[in-house]
């Protein structure tokens, strides 16, 4: 990564940030401490209108080379990574997310960080929404907030991350509401010839030890069954997931055992791996070594998407967003309050 | 290069750098800070290297490379605020804020920090980063000084260091910078081998560094132009290249001009009550003579013949005269006559060489003139120099006190321990007491050299206003209010010393430069 893209290094507020904020002072509504928020759970289950089929790739599973990870790592031209911090307030009058996306590009001697931090305030009241342009009126917020944090999303990605690139991206490829979303980013992605990789840490999906039959019935979950097959620095063949009522829904996947503890699910597309399948074996190698080179066996992942991770946490800390919302004087409902 | 405010932490400024600063800033660095109206200047007290990216042991455990990024360090630093240049009157103090960028600070904004003037003895300022010692430089790569004050020299000076410091260099070059810029005089006493017996002769190195700071300076390596070695006609000297015959007298104690009060110095094992008697037995006996009309062809040996017959003539009596001039009489113990007598026959050969000169104030009080005397040769010279010194003193004092002569003087006692060898040293010492309280209004500095600032008198040492500790036990400098830690301590370079400088307190750490004169380094080819 010779040259550094002008937006890196950045920390980047919404425009609208600061009057979402002021709006909601003017409403009088007063925020309590925020609770962190997870993107919805990757509860991907097998059921009739599911496939998931081998044969991507020879069956069984493949062992993966760190040396050749580390290689590859020194060897590419640019290597980004992609997680995101929610902050969420539930108040009397609606709820607020405050978000910071997070992309970390790994150059030659740095991590260059870039964050954008959005502001949303979602109400079902139209007295409060009358008189503001900032304040969103929704019927469902959760799923408003998702749509925006969606659109925002994949706005950032395309805009920041360097053309020709690797992208590791914390969340699924496929999942829910989402999957609309993240397929269009897949796409905006291999159009600026980046090879996106979907990273999926906590699941409890079963679509591979229902939809193989001499599986069936013996593992609780995936990740059951890949903790068990695996050796550490394995990983499974890709598997094929296809939504029957969407043929387009659809994305290829594996699991890798990088320490004693668990295993993570990497997803691609399958354009994605018909673009790059000739790097594909190389990549996984890379990925294994990005997470030997985090170490956390606890808590696997590959060191890009923690460092960006960090930013995102980091950068929700340096706004101080609960100090200025206790400021602001908004209402926090009880259980927030409590701390439920 | 620039190093961002954090905040405060425990009464100082935390920094951090920003990712273009490849190194370290070491201890007794200067950082600005610019804000609006305002500038900030402070000295880095703490620096530490921070890795905010901790690569992962597991990459070391499977002998992979890391990643680079792992591999960034930042320089977090804690620094005392020294100076505020602001134009704020209404009673509070600028908050330096988080956020706000340091740069190294330059020449002008330190010695404003400092509170030097252009004026004194110029010194490197110096860093420390665990075992390294650094000159501190501009963005430029200038070398950054600091002017110790002239005043310093008056208000007494105490240099500590153990054997190779660079104490005795430092003490050279600050003798010769009294007597070319101030125009003073200095008597150094030489103890120990032939330290201060070359200073008329260029130093000589091979060092790139140490002409590098000469260079700095616009100094080149030259002698001290009007330069005298005193000797004792008891002793001989090795002359050779490095000592010359040509600037060396030798010198002998005249009986008539010497002060009755340094004899003391020549009786050893006596109490103090006793030896009290001599000067006032001399006094009486120099007056009486004198009235006989032999003044001008007196001889110690006179004296001491005077001093062997009061034993058979007058059983020991003897007739007084104290300095106020009153006569009295008094009998010596035999145990204490006898006493008093050998040393007295032994010291005869100190006085009266017809081959040598003597010497007194006025050769001493001259301006630009460094005299050395020499009391490292031979058995007795220390003993020699010792009552030289002593009367020397007292004709000095004398001659300032009586305002006969403004010219300025520096005495140097180097390696001061050996000055508890005997009475003779110790009364000198005594007297350098009371010239260390009373020296500042008639421009008499002292500058005591020792391994070990114990053996500085005690008295002496509550005058003292400058300390300068090359390298030594931290416990001992520490004791002296110099905050070094003993590794730092332990590993301070060659003309590197922590210090605390009369008048200049932010100075902490400073280099001296190599003396012009009289250090000969054949070897440094650095």
């Amino acid at each position: 990564m010779e040259e550094k893209p002008k937006i890196l290094n950045k920390l980047v507020f919404h425009p609208d940030f600061r009057k979402v904020a002021e709006e909601i002072n003017k409403s009088n509504i007063r925020l309590p401490p925020p609770v962190l928020q997870d993107l919805p759970f990757d509860n991907l289950l097998s059921n009739k209108n599911t496939k998931v089929t081998s044969g991507v790739e020879k069956e069984g599973k493949f062992k993966l080379d760190p040396k050749n990870g580390s290689e590859v790592m020194s060897s590419r031209i640019g290597v980004a990574a992609y997680d995101e911090s929610i902050n969420k307030f539930l108040t009397l009058e609606g709820a607020a997310y405050l978000i910071s996306h997070s992309l970390t590009v790994v150059s030659e001697k740095d991590y260059l960080p870039s964050n954008f931090v959005t502001f949303n305030f979602y109400t079902k009241s139209k007295i409060i929404t009358k008189d503001s342009k900032f304040i969103k009126y929704s019927e469902d917020p959760e799923k408003d907030s998702n749509k925006d944090y969606h659109q925002d999303r994949t706005n950032f990605i395309v805009n920041n991350v360097p053309e020709n690139s690797v992208i590791l991206i914390d969340g699924p490829l496929i999942g829910e509401q989402a999957t609309a979303y993240t397929l269009k980013l897949n796409q905006m992605l291999l159009k600026k010839g980046v090879l996106p990789i979907f990273f999926v840490k906590n699941s409890n999906s079963d679509l591979v030890i229902e939809n193989i039959a001499e599986l069936k019935g013996k593992y609780n979950s995936d990740l059951h069954w890949a903790h068990e097959v695996l050796k550490v620095g394995e990983r499974t063949c890709l598997f094929k997931y296809t939504d029957l009522k969407n043929s387009s829904n659809t994305k290829l996947f594996c699991y890798i055992k990088a320490f004693g503890k668990g295993a993570q699910r990497v997803e691609i597309h399958p354009e994605t791996y018909e673009k790059f399948k000739w790097d594909i074996p190389s990549i996984m190698d890379m990925v294994y070594y990005l997470m030997i080179a985090q170490g956390d066996p606890f808590n696997p992942q590959v060191r890009p998407i923690a460092i960006a991770e960090k930013y995102a946490r980091e950068t929700i800390r340096i706004v101080n967003f609960s100090k200025l919302m206790n400021q602001l004087n908004i209402t926090p409902t009880m259980n927030q309050a409590r701390g439920f | 290069m620039n190093w961002i405010v954090i905040g405060e932490e425990k009464g100082k400024i935390k920094l951090v750098s920003k990712s273009h600063v490849t190194g370290l800033l070491p201890k007794g660095s200067y950082l600005t800070i610019e804000e609006s109206n305002s500038k900030f200047v402070l000295r880095v007290d703490e620096s530490l290297q921070f890795e905010p990216y901790g690569p992962s042991p597991m990459i070391i455990d499977m002998d992979l490379s890391s990643l680079k990024p792992d591999q960034k360090c930042q320089n977090i630093i804690l620094a005392q605020r020294v100076k505020d240049l602001t134009e704020r009157s209404d009673g509070y103090i600028d908050y330096i804020k988080p956020q706000s960028v340091a740069r190294r600070s330059n020449q002008e904004e330190i010695n404003l920090a400092l509170g030097g003037t252009n004026e004194g003895t110029p010194v490197f300022i110096a860093t420390v980063y665990s075992g390294e010692n650094q000159i501190l430089k501009d963005e430029n790569g200038k070398l950054i000084r600091s002017n110790l004050p002239e005043d310093m020299f008056y208000h007494q000076m105490l240099i500590c260091g153990k054997t190779g410091s660079g104490k005795t260099v430092a003490t050279k070059y600050l003798a010769q910078y009294f007597v070319e810029k101030m125009d003073g005089a200095v008597l150094a006493i030489n103890v120990k081998e032939r330290d201060f017996l070359s200073m008329d002769k260029p130093s000589e190195t091979k060092s790139k560094k140490i002409t590098e700071e000469w260079d700095s300076l616009n100094e080149k390596p030259h002698g001290v132009k009007n330069f005298t070695i005193y000797y004792p006609s008891t002793s001989r000297i090795n002359f050779g290249k490095d000592v010359s015959r040509e600037v060396s007298k030798k010198i002998t104690l005249d009986v008539e001009r010497i002060e009755p009060e340094s004899l003391n110095g020549l009786l050893q094992g006596i109490s103090d009550m006793a030896a009290q008697h001599l000067p006032d037995i001399f006094r009486y006996w120099k007056e009486k003579e004198a009235e006989k009309g032999k003044e001008g062809k007196l001889k110690f040996s006179d004296f001491v013949r005077y001093f062997q017959e009061q034993e058979e003539v007058n059983k020991r009596e003897f007739e007084t005269l104290n300095m106020r001039g009153d006569e009295a009489v008094l009998t010596l113990h035999k145990g204490t006559y006898d006493n008093i007598l050998r040393n007295l026959s032994h010291a005869t050969t100190f006085f009266d060489d017809e081959d040598a000169e003597s010497i007194d104030d006025k050769d001493i009080l001259q301006r630009g003139k460094m005299s050395v005397i020499d009391v490292a040769a031979g058995n007795n010279g220390l003993l020699f120099g010792s009552i030289l010194l002593r009367d020397l003193l007292h004709r000095i004092v004398e001659s300032k006190s009586r305002q006969e002569s403004d010219v300025p003087i520096l005495i140097i006692i180097d390696e001061v321990h050996r000055f508890y060898d005997s009475n003779a040293s110790r009364e000198a010492l005594g007297d350098l007491d009371t010239i260390s309280r009373t020296g500042r209004s008639q421009k008499i500095g002292v500058i005591f050299s020792s391994q070990n600032p114990t053996d500085i008198p005690s008295g002496v040492s509550t005058v003292i206003n400058t300390k300068i500790f090359f390298k030594t036990d931290s416990t001992i400098s520490r004791s002296h209010g110099i905050i070094a830690t003993p590794y730092e301590m332990d590993n301070l370079k060659k003309g590197y010393a922590f210090a605390s400088i009369y008048d200049l307190s932010q100075l902490k750490i400073l280099k001296f430069p190599m003396s012009f004169s009289g250090v000969f380094e054949k070897d440094k080819n650095e």
